[in-house]
């Protein structure tokens, strides 16, 4: 469970700060750093189930 | 179709103060011009990266990791040096110096200060960028 605190705790720092310097208006920021953020975590998801069958 | 403007004229001075105390001081360039809750948020969440990292058991890389690291010394460092004044004084102090790998979550510790330090980069860029009329 920390490990999916941490990413989630990392993935909300970058969302932030893409989301105020990749778009002008405050309405689109928010929009960007929520779809930012929720690409973060999915993606870490993902790559965590995939890795999870891997046989290392 | 959009019309496109590109900007004939060079940035001055004050560009490259917003962009210097960018670094320096993450959030300070979004306050110097102005822009205190871009600042705010965009320094508040650096410095609290930072910290994340600290707390978790990473360390600063820098010149003294060279002999034990090689090359990536210099990139791991120059992602840390991004982080400005908190960087040198953390170095100066010996704060974030030692090597925890002991700790299970050193690693991620390492990975946010220098998440920390690229974030603080693409800051200084866009009050750079604010201050030289690119962008509002």
């Amino acid at each position: 469970m920390r490990h999916f605190l941490v990413m989630v705790l990392f993935a909300a720092f970058v969302a932030i700060i893409f989301g105020i310097v990749g778009r002008e208006k405050s309405s689109e920021r928010f929009t960007y750093g929520a779809k930012i953020f929720a690409e973060f975590v999915g993606i870490g998801l993902v790559l965590a189930w995939v890795l999870y069958w891997l046989p290392l | 179709m959009e019309e496109l403007t590109i900007p004939t004229r060079r940035p001055g001075a004050s560009a490259w103060l917003a962009g210097g105390l960018a670094w320096a001081i993450p959030g300070a360039g979004h306050f110097y011009q102005g822009h205190f809750g871009r600042g705010a948020l965009l320094g508040g969440s650096v410095v609290a990266m930072y910290f994340v990292g600290w707390a978790l058991g990473g360390h600063l890389y820098g010149l003294h990791n060279v002999s034990e690291t090689g090359f990536l010394a210099y990139v791991f460092g120059f992602c840390d040096l991004g982080t400005g004044l908190l960087y040198l004084f953390s170095l100066l102090g010996n704060i974030a110096v030692p090597d925890h790998s002991q700790l299970a979550t050193s690693e991620y510790g390492d990975r946010f200060l220098m998440v920390a330090g690229l974030l603080n980069y693409l800051s200084m860029l866009d009050a750079f960028d604010i201050a030289a009329g690119r962008k509002k």
